[in-house]
């Protein structure tokens, strides 16, 4: 295949339709793209290749997409890997990453900025129907002006803001609520359709917390929220528990949890009425067996590698992250999305190692 | 005014509580003053820990805790006794403690703490001992051992502590008023605590990040029968893997010395039985471990330095090195080597760091090491020893003789004409 071929094939594969097709011909459709995507990669990104040659040797053999290769994601935290000069970096992604950790940072250029513009703007679009609705977002507009860094976090808030009007955030620069806010915004779109996002964690904490019994109505709402459950399994809050304290606080019956991370920015996984996260036709989720590395089949939880034709400034295509997951279904007529249907688990374990000798950073530590 | 507060440590061992740390310093030093090298109770109380080490039903599971057993019995005692009246067999030269030891034993090696204990209380010093919490809270049958045998020996629990507190510089800086600090653990760790004063008078001895390997004659392992095979890949899993590869000595390249051809081969067969062998252990290296080898080994291949990575055995991954300036010398542990392959022994000088510490071998000759640690020299290497052996502590670490270095050197002259002390008839 030739590189201009490649090319209109990656250009391509944001097309619609998103959702709807079935797993044989998503992948009939995804392969050649992800192919494509990692040939531009070997061939721009020497050290891309490198590691390619390295613990893929035969990948281009592969006749399927869990035969290409794939990066382990903490490969972002330890070395710039990208496939485009300095001079065509339009921003660089850093994840929030816990507290002390080394952030991951990947390197986005205007083309793959605009490319995950589009495939959020299209999953949300799909999501929540035409039109901008008014949007309360449960966080601080500190984190726009933030000049350490665009974090993920505030990557994802500016890119979910495009889905909205009338912006409203919850919280001041000290992370407090503003009740009045709440309060207006509440009432100026009573009965109208709304947007509300924030990470998962955040809207427990600052909106489901203090304003479950203050009687408001955000009936109209679609919550979007993100980031997993974490934060919240000390408190024994599930998804399910999420979503009644939603609709008995607030009257909101619309709730839609979505996966993503730094390293994919605008390859989101929705989920549907089957509580379940879907892949958009452009995206695929394999669950892998950590014994052999090879794909499970349904029902058998593993590590999750995701695969997006979003990014192509820097190889982060096909990407082993560091969280557990299942696939719970293949093609479920009852979702009418087709594909994989599937749930994350939580982060892989911490093993026990002890770090190398530290007798000292250890005990800070603890 | 208010008074300072007085800085305080928990003490584990013996007789639980909490001490003033400084007052804890002066206590051991008056102890001390009963002691002397190989003490007789000193020696009791090694024989009774060897002992009821060897007889506790847990060991089995701890073969770390089983070697130290070993390594402590009377027979290896008399081994270091005997070094030790050979240090003492210099004219003009009366060898005595040095008073007494704060250590700071590491985390990753969890017996390390009583070796190091132990030959500063045979060369006849009172020992503080700081375990980390971790440490101190593990399961497993070492500490408990040791605290009863110590307690049931009056003499030595009177100039023993063992002790545990967080990062804390007062207390830190307090028991290094004693007369010798020994430090185990990363780089980091040596950092902080060398920035916390000792006594004008008191000495170190530091024993920070290290880096070991293993050297494999190629011919020596293709021309090795399966009995033997299978004893030097049995010796190289408890190197490297006894303490999830973390352990200084603990081998992380695989050198192999010998032609292309032979050593691929030779590779092969190793890969094999060591496959063999890690998939008849209990014990397999956790999700997250095999993703962070994947992670460093694709790092090292991103620079260019590795050409291949062998992850089809997540107990083992096995990357292939194409530099040998250039070794990714640091680790995540669990079972990640790089490998390499040199003509001969000599090929591998130049690369040798100051950090590189133990060479496993196998089929090297003694003239050949002997030969390659001269022409080392001052660049690194402090123990060569065969597979296997990686782990077997010996009272030179690190290039220290630390019966030596745990002891202090009088010299004494009578004038010509009396006899000189510090010779061995003097001495009985």
């Amino acid at each position: 295949m030739s590189l201009t071929d490649d090319l209109s094939l990656i250009e391509a594969a944001l097309d619609p339709p998103l959702f709807g097709p079935d797993q044989a011909a998503r992948e009939a459709r995804l392969f050649p793209v992800l192919a494509a995507l990692t040939r531009h990669h070997v061939a721009a990104s020497p050290e891309y290749r490198r590691i390619v040659e390295a613990m893929f040797p035969a990948w281009e053999e592969a006749t399927c997409v869990a035969d290409l290769p794939f990066l382990p994601v903490g490969l972002f935290k330890q070395r710039t890997i990208k496939s485009i000069p300095d001079a065509e970096v339009f921003k660089t992604i850093t994840s929030s990453g816990t507290t002390g950790s080394i952030p991951s940072r990947v390197h986005v250029d205007r083309t793959t900025a605009n490319r995950q513009t589009r495939a959020l703007t299209s999953i949300m679009g799909h999501v929540l129907g035409p039109g901008r609705r008014p949007m309360l977002i449960v966080d601080t507009d500190a984190i726009l002006t933030d000049r350490t860094g665009r974090t993920a976090r505030a990557a994802g808030v500016v890119g979910l803001m495009t889905l909205g009007r009338k912006h409203t955030f919850l919280l001041d620069e000290s992370m407090a609520p503003r009740p009045e806010r709440l309060a207006a915004f509440a009432e100026e779109h009573a009965g109208a359709p709304m947007l509300i996002f924030g990470f998962t964690f955040m809207v427990w904490q600052y909106l489901l917390q203090p304003f479950a019994d203050a009687g408001i109505d955000l009936s109209g709402a679609t919550v979007v929220h993100s980031g997993g459950w974490k934060h919240l399994e000390a408190q024994r809050v599930d998804n399910e528990e999420f979503r009644r304290r939603l609709a008995d606080a607030f009257g909101i019956r619309h709730v839609v949890n979505f996966y993503g991370m730094a390293e994919q920015v605008g390859s989101v996984f929705v989920e549907g009425d089957d509580l379940r996260l879907h892949a958009s036709t452009f995206a695929d989720v394999i669950v892998r067996d950590p014994e052999t590395w090879q794909p499970q089949p349904p029902g058998r939880p593993g590590v999750t590698q995701v695969l997006s034709a979003v990014p192509t400034s820097y190889p982060g295509h096909s990407i082993l992250t560091e969280d557990l997951g299942v696939v719970d279904t293949v093609d479920d007529p009852a979702t009418g999305l087709g594909g994989r249907a599937f749930r994350v688990l939580g982060r892989l374990p911490k093993s026990e190692l002890r770090g190398c000798s530290d007798t000292h950073a250890a005990s800070h530590r603890a | 005014m208010r008074r300072p507060t007085v800085p305080e440590v928990r003490r584990l061992v013996p007789h639980p509580g909490v001490v003033d740390a400084a007052a804890l310093v002066e206590a051991l030093r008056d102890a001390q003053a009963g002691l002397r090298p190989f003490d007789p109770a000193v020696l009791a109380c090694t024989a009774d820990l060897s002992r009821r080490l060897r007889r506790h039903p847990e060991v089995r599971a701890h073969p770390a805790i089983g070697a130290l057993a070993w390594w402590i019995r009377p027979a290896g005692i008399a081994v270091l006794q005997r070094h030790w009246e050979h240090l003492c067999d210099v004219p003009g030269i009366v060898r005595v403690p040095r008073g007494v030891v704060f250590h700071v034993p590491p985390t990753n090696v969890d017996t390390m703490f009583v070796y190091s204990w132990l030959l500063s209380a045979l060369s006849g010093n009172a020992n503080i001992v700081r375990l980390s919490g971790a440490a101190a809270e593990a399961p497993g049958p070492l500490l408990a051992t040791l605290a009863e045998t110590i307690e049931d020996h009056p003499a030595v629990a009177a100039s023993t502590a063992i002790v545990t507190y967080g990062h804390d510089d007062a207390v830190t800086g307090a028991l290094s008023q004693a007369d010798v600090r020994v430090i185990w653990g990363g780089d980091a760790t040596v950092a902080a605590i060398r920035s916390v004063p000792m006594a004008p008078r008191a000495t170190e001895l530091a024993f920070p990040d290290r880096f070991s390997f293993a050297v494999l004659d190629a011919p020596a392992v293709l021309a090795a029968d399966d009995v033997r095979m299978a004893e030097l890949v049995a010796g190289f899993v408890n190197d490297a893997y006894w303490f999830d590869q973390l352990g200084c000595a603990s081998p992380r390249l695989i050198v192999w010395r010998g032609e292309s051809a032979t050593v691929d081969a030779a590779s092969g067969r190793f890969r094999a039985v060591l496959g063999a062998r890690l998939s008849a252990r209990d014990e397999h290296a956790a999700t997250s471990t095999v993703v962070a080898k994947l992670v460093h080994a694709a790092a090292s291949a991103a620079d260019g330095v590795v050409s291949a990575i062998d992850w089809s055995d997540n107990d083992a991954t096995i990357a292939t090195l194409t530099d040998l300036g250039r070794i990714p010398r640091d680790s995540p542990g669990g079972g990640l080597f790089y490998e390499a392959r040199v003509d001969a022994l000599a090929d591998l000088v130049p690369y040798v760091r100051r950090r590189d510490q133990t060479v496993t071998h196998d089929g090297l000759t003694e003239e050949e090491i002997v030969d390659f640690v001269r022409t080392v020299g001052a660049r690194g290497i402090d123990r060569v020893v065969p597979v296997g052996q990686a782990l077997t502590f010996h009272h030179h670490w690190d290039g220290h003789d630390l019966l030596q270095s745990l002891s202090r050197s009088v010299q004494v002259d009578a004038g010509s004409r009396a006899a000189v002390p510090g010779a061995p008839e003097a001495s009985r």
